[in-house]
């Protein structure tokens, strides 16, 4: 399977979670982009294990759009539930795992995955030793969401 | 009643606190927990009547909380709370004892759905 089938699969799985779980009415997924990553990124990512890869995808915006995500993901729930960068990141850490936890399903006749824990990140990773990253931006209600699948071959 | 909460996001543990709210269980004790290993100290301590877990945790996943409660001839009821939902896991699951696996994203009437056959 290619990483391009994982990017797909991940925007697949995110415009399910974004519109269902974030209500969020406008989606726009525009494929994968062979533009850099903004510099200034906040996000997730966590492992997608399986016999022959070894990847990580990423859920990644704007301090304000991850914010937004998480309100979102909450619901507003007492205006106070999101008053800190670890609640940001936390939120956005379970968006992440909702959207993995959809491509396992949706990839589970092609690969047997298993789902780690998330990691947070500010900044840009960047993929080392053979490693090859993509990325596409998926609008929710305009903002962009950058959507990262990245990682290698295990044989 | 009491409810032990056990996922390693807080957003995560408000929701299902939320949830339980919303499905009609808001009169129960609630206590929350991180991990399966601080979950696993605090049922040795003060069991509850029912364990909703979450299952890929750091420290101790929710499925090594359920096989070590089991091992200590703890029979607290547990369920899942989880994005793991294929047959290999929900299988896994129940031969570990769980009574059920609700899977994120949730609904209350996924909770009702779950909850009402144990509490009556």
């Amino acid at each position: 399977m290619k990483l391009e089938d994982w990017l797909d699969a991940a925007a697949v799985s995110a415009r399910e979670i974004a519109g269902g779980t974030l209500g969020a009415s406008q989606l726009d997924w525009a494929g994968a982009s062979s533009a850099a990553l903004p510099g200034d990124l906040w996000g997730v990512y966590i492992p997608l294990l399986t016999e022959g890869f070894a990847l990580q995808l990423g859920v990644l915006g704007t301090r304000d759009v991850c914010e937004g995500l998480a309100r979102a993901l909450l619901g507003d729930m007492d205006g106070d539930s999101v008053s800190s960068d670890d609640d940001v990141f936390d939120a956005v850490g379970e968006i992440t795992n909702l959207i993995a936890g959809n491509v396992k399903v949706l990839l589970a006749d092609r690969a047997n995955i298993r789902v780690g824990v998330p990691l947070a990140m500010r900044g840009r990773v960047m993929p080392l030793g053979g490693s090859r990253s993509i990325h596409g931006s998926l609008a929710v209600d305009q903002k962009d969401v950058w959507l990262v699948m990245t990682g290698t071959t295990t044989r | 009643m009491k409810i032990l909460i056990v996922d390693d996001s807080k957003a995560m543990r408000m929701i299902v606190r939320r949830t339980l709210r919303q499905a009609g269980f808001g009169d129960h004790a609630v206590t929350e927990a991180n991990n399966g290993k601080e979950a696993l100290e605090n049922v040795r301590q003060s069991p509850p009547d029912l364990i909703l877990s979450d299952w890929n945790m750091p420290e101790m996943s929710g499925i090594e909380l359920l096989d070590s409660l089991r091992a200590e001839g703890i029979g607290v009821k547990f369920g899942f709370v989880t994005t793991e939902r294929t047959p290999e896991m929900r299988v896994r699951a129940a031969d570990s004892g769980a009574a059920f696996l609700i899977v994120k994203p949730f609904t209350p009437e996924d909770f009702k759905e779950a909850l009402t056959p144990l509490f009556g």
